[in-house]
């Protein structure tokens, strides 16, 4: 009894908890995604840099649903937008993702500990080239939860993303 | 048949027009409901499938792709090709490209798929900027393009920006066009609404006009009742009267044929002529006891009736009645009990006696063998105190629950055969309920067919101790004698009096109407006079207003066969001294004559003689009231009765006398001779019936005796 109300409390606790600064390893590909602002975590000043490889050594998902930008149900793939914010220790509350066109989107910090948001790099199981509005595209689990399946979210499903700060 | 004839009343009550007004009103209010419900769906789903939002979508991806066009441009029209230059037009022209994809799947192409001019355009720029890829594919290789080569890329996406741009206002008029009908479109669904919710408020006032109007259809109805139960309640107060007024028809001949047969009886008759003179009598006494029943009952009915509560032995009642019926049951070889407690109950006598001769009567006639029981019982009830119960059971015939149920309603009988077999009127048991319930009370009967019946009376009552009185001095003449003046018009009633008057043993003078009677009493004086209220020429009230007018106080005693009190009331206002009711019997007669031979007022008489001791005070009276309640509660209420009198008597003191002198005067009388004041009483009566004969009274005499109290109790 004590210990099932214990268990969650501490990991609570846990989670909380500022990871320590640590060095992360350097790109050695192509960079594809900067992140910056508050994070403990970088590898290149205040920055934290990831090429592909990096990226599909987080934590991933496979998401499939249906968007409003495609016809069909697609399977969407990449590392969950909370493996993320993990490996770079963020510790604000929003983020500020920067798509190639320049095009800005404001996600709040906790949509990525709320729900399994991924950056999908890979759409039907083939990575994403910038026709096909790769290489990352925020994708929130649509279909998974219907309380998802509006403006709000579709305006936050970023594409083409570049870089992400965090505030 | 009967299934037609409610088939037509259901039909007829669903034709009614109140009816279809309110079935049309509750469909037209359920439609309208529904209707503005169905509206409200329509929104709702609008609001879900949220096109406003696919389409701003769609001129945001019309405008970025113009952008990224006009942006790819830019870029191509560098003068100096830097480094990262391919690096940057690569990706310009990646962007573009991927933007081709939205405008060919997803919401954009659900939205203007169907819209062929737009399916041209968008398909003549996807080609134009997918024809591009080649050489964007070369420059992304490492082929840096020469000025030449740029200047054409730059024209040649110049032309997809000028599609682009179109493009652009195309869809955004579209927009605006769409907005329009979709505002258009949700403006109609308002008025809809608008109109749905008037009309539902229209059928809201409507149906309170109609119940509006039911209201005053149904007040209406109301007062047609109410008119209807008022001309039911006067049809039945006249059949009340028709009977009362019957009875007494009946009742004038009824006594002539009874006082005759009485006086036949006197006479020498042979066993045989005896015998007829008896049937004669009982066949009478019958008949009169059913005029009795119908002129009790109508009094009842119509209110009439007076109580007179008196403290009494119930033995005079229960015992009383029991000894009346004890030869009938005799000749009948039933046997008849009661057992009743020795005490003295407060109730109306008569009335007690009356319902218990109906209730043992019942029983006896109804009993063939066996016996019939009377048992009085004093319980203590907590809510309605203390009751006289009265049970009297009857091993007879019994009833039948049916015949119970109406037992206690006026005319009805147990059932037909036995009115057939036992006669009667039927309204015995209406009389004895009305009676228990005008006294307080009531009656229940329990009853078994073949067993016997048993009926209960409990009347709440006050309840003591019999004081027995050693005895009782009675001073009742055997023999009377007195001249009597009789004024009746009947030539027989006048006889059966006159005989029998004679036979008391009185002298009988006889006059036929008012008039004879007020010319007789100017010339002579008379101890008496019985006078009859209704005749020719002259009627009894009037000539007896004359004879007080005239100054005459002889004796009156009104004969009346008008039982109601407000006859008793116009005989004493008229100035008789008293009165009895037809039939005349010989018991009624002697009452009446001893009754007024006793009393001091008899002033015709003799002139007023100065009062001797013996006059002035009824010592018995006193003394009986004195044992009731004790030297000192008399003393009290004797110096009452001086304070009252003396205010009583004040406004006689002036020159003229106050309108009411004579009720006053009437009031003191009966105080003074409740308490004893004999000679102030009679003095009073006097004085009373002089002011009502219009003259100015002495009353010299009773002041003299009023202030004389208070020193006669000094002196006590």
């Amino acid at each position: 009894m004590r210990i099932a109300l214990l268990a969650p409390l501490l990991a609570a606790m846990l989670h909380a908890a500022p990871a320590a600064a640590a060095e992360l390893a350097k790109p050695t590909g192509k960079v594809i995604l900067e992140v910056s602002g508050q994070i403990t975590n970088t590898n290149d000043g205040a920055t934290a840099d990831f090429d592909m490889a990096m990226l599909e050594a987080l934590e991933a998902r496979t998401t499939v649903t249906a968007t409003p930008w495609y016809d069909t149900v697609n399977t969407f793939a990449g590392p969950t937008g909370k493996a993320l914010i993990e490996a770079v220790g963020a510790s604000g509350t929003m983020l500020r993702v920067t798509a190639l066109n320049d095009y800005v989107t404001e996600i709040p910090l906790s949509d990525f500990e709320s729900f399994p948001v991924i950056l999908a790099t890979s759409l039907d199981g083939a990575p994403m080239s910038v026709r096909e509005k790769g290489p990352i595209f925020v994708i929130y689990p649509f279909d998974e939860l219907p309380e998802l399946n509006n403006e709000i979210y579709f305006g936050r499903s970023a594409w083409q993303v570049k870089s992400i700060e965090v505030y | 048949m009967p299934h037609d004839a409610g088939h037509k009343s259901w039909w007829r009550r669903l034709a009614h027009p109140l009816t279809i007004g309110r079935t049309v009103l509750i469909a037209a209010g359920v439609i309208l409901l529904i209707n503005l419900v169905g509206l409200f769906l329509a929104l709702n789903e609008r609001g879900r499938a949220d096109i406003a939002a696919v389409r701003e979508d769609a001129v945001w991806a019309a405008y970025q792709l113009d952008r990224e066009t006009s942006r790819l441009h830019d870029e191509l029209q560098v003068d100096e090709v830097q480094a990262g230059w391919a690096d940057q037009v690569s990706k310009r022209y990646d962007i573009l490209y991927s933007r081709t994809g939205l405008l060919t799947q997803g919401q954009f192409r659900q939205r203007f798929g169907g819209d062929a001019e737009f399916q041209r355009q968008i398909e003549t720029v996807i080609a134009a900027i997918m024809a591009l890829a080649p050489r964007f594919d070369a420059i992304a290789a490492g082929e840096v393009p020469d000025r030449a080569t740029r200047r054409q890329l730059a024209a040649d996406v110049q032309k997809i920006e000028d599609l682009t741009g179109g493009f652009v206002v195309a869809v955004n008029s579209r927009h605006y066009d769409t907005k329009v009908a979709e505002r258009a479109e949700v403006l109609g669904h308002y008025n809809e609404i608008a109109w749905n919710a008037s009309g539902i408020a229209l059928v809201f006032v409507l149906f309170m006009g109609l119940l509006g109007f039911q209201l005053r259809h149904i007040r209406r109805l109301g007062n047609s009742y109410r008119r209807a139960a008022d001309e039911a309640r006067a049809a039945n107060n006249a059949k009340s009267a028709f009977l009362a007024t019957m009875s007494h028809e009946i009742r004038t001949p009824l006594n002539g044929v009874l006082g005759m047969a009485d006086l036949l009886d006197d006479d020498a008759l042979s066993p045989s002529q005896r015998n007829k003179v008896a049937i004669i009598r009982q066949s009478g006494d019958a008949l009169l006891d059913v005029i009795n029943d119908i002129l009790d009952f109508s009094k009842l009915e119509s209110g009439a009736i007076e109580l007179d509560m008196t403290s009494f032995p119930l033995a005079d009642a229960i015992g009383a009645v029991s000894d009346l019926m004890r030869p009938r049951a005799r000749a009948k070889g039933v046997e008849l009990h009661s057992v009743f407690p020795d005490v003295n109950v407060t109730t109306d006598a008569g009335r007690l006696r009356q319902i218990l001769i109906n209730l043992v009567g019942n029983a006896l006639k109804f009993t063939e063998a066996g016996s019939v029981h009377v048992q009085a019982s004093i319980e203590s009830d907590r809510t309605r105190g203390t009751l006289l119960r009265i049970e009297v059971a009857d091993t007879g015939i019994g009833m039948s629950p049916e015949t119970l149920a109406g037992l206690f309603n006026e005319f009805v009988q147990g059932d037909r055969s036995i009115n057939r077999r036992f006669g009667g009127t039927g309204l015995g048991l209406a009389i004895c309920k009305r009676l228990a319930t005008a006294l307080g009370g009531s009656i229940s009967v329990e009853s078994h067919e073949a067993i016997g019946t048993t009926f209960t009376l409990e009347l709440p009552c006050k309840v003591d101790a019999v004081v027995h009185p050693e005895s009782a001095p009675i001073a009742s003449p055997t023999q009377r004698h007195g001249r009597v003046l009789l004024v009746e018009d009947n030539p027989i009633n006048r006889q059966v009096a006159e005989s029998l008057l004679s036979r008391i043993g009185m002298t009988v003078s006889n006059a036929a109407n008012g008039q004879e009677a007020l010319d007789a009493l100017r010339v002579r004086t008379f101890d008496l006079v019985f006078m009859d209220m209704q005749m020719p020429v002259m009627d009894g009230l009037t000539a007896t207003r004359q004879v007080r007018a005239e100054g005459i106080h002889t004796h009156i005693i009104g004969l009346t066969a008008n039982a109601f009190a407000s006859d008793r009331e116009a005989c004493l206002a008229a100035g008789m001294d008293d009165f009895i009711t037809k039939p005349v019997t010989r018991a009624k007669l002697e009452a009446a004559i001893d009754l007024a031979l006793l009393d001091g007022s008899d002033t015709s008489i003799q002139p007023a003689a100065p009062a001797a001791e013996d006059d002035m005070l009824d010592h018995e009276q006193q003394q009986a009231l004195i044992d009731e309640l004790g030297q000192e509660q008399f003393d009290e209420l004797l110096e009452h009765f001086r304070a009252d009198a003396i205010a009583l008597l004040a406004p006689a003191t002036g020159n003229g006398l106050q309108p009411d002198a004579a009720q006053q005067l009437h009031t003191l009388k009966g105080m003074a001779r409740t308490l004893g004041m004999r000679r102030i009483g009679d003095l009073a009566a006097t004085a009373e019936l002089e002011i009502r004969a219009g003259k100015a009274p002495d009353l010299d005499e009773i002041r003299r005796l009023v202030a004389g109290l208070a020193e006669h109790r000094a002196a006590a």
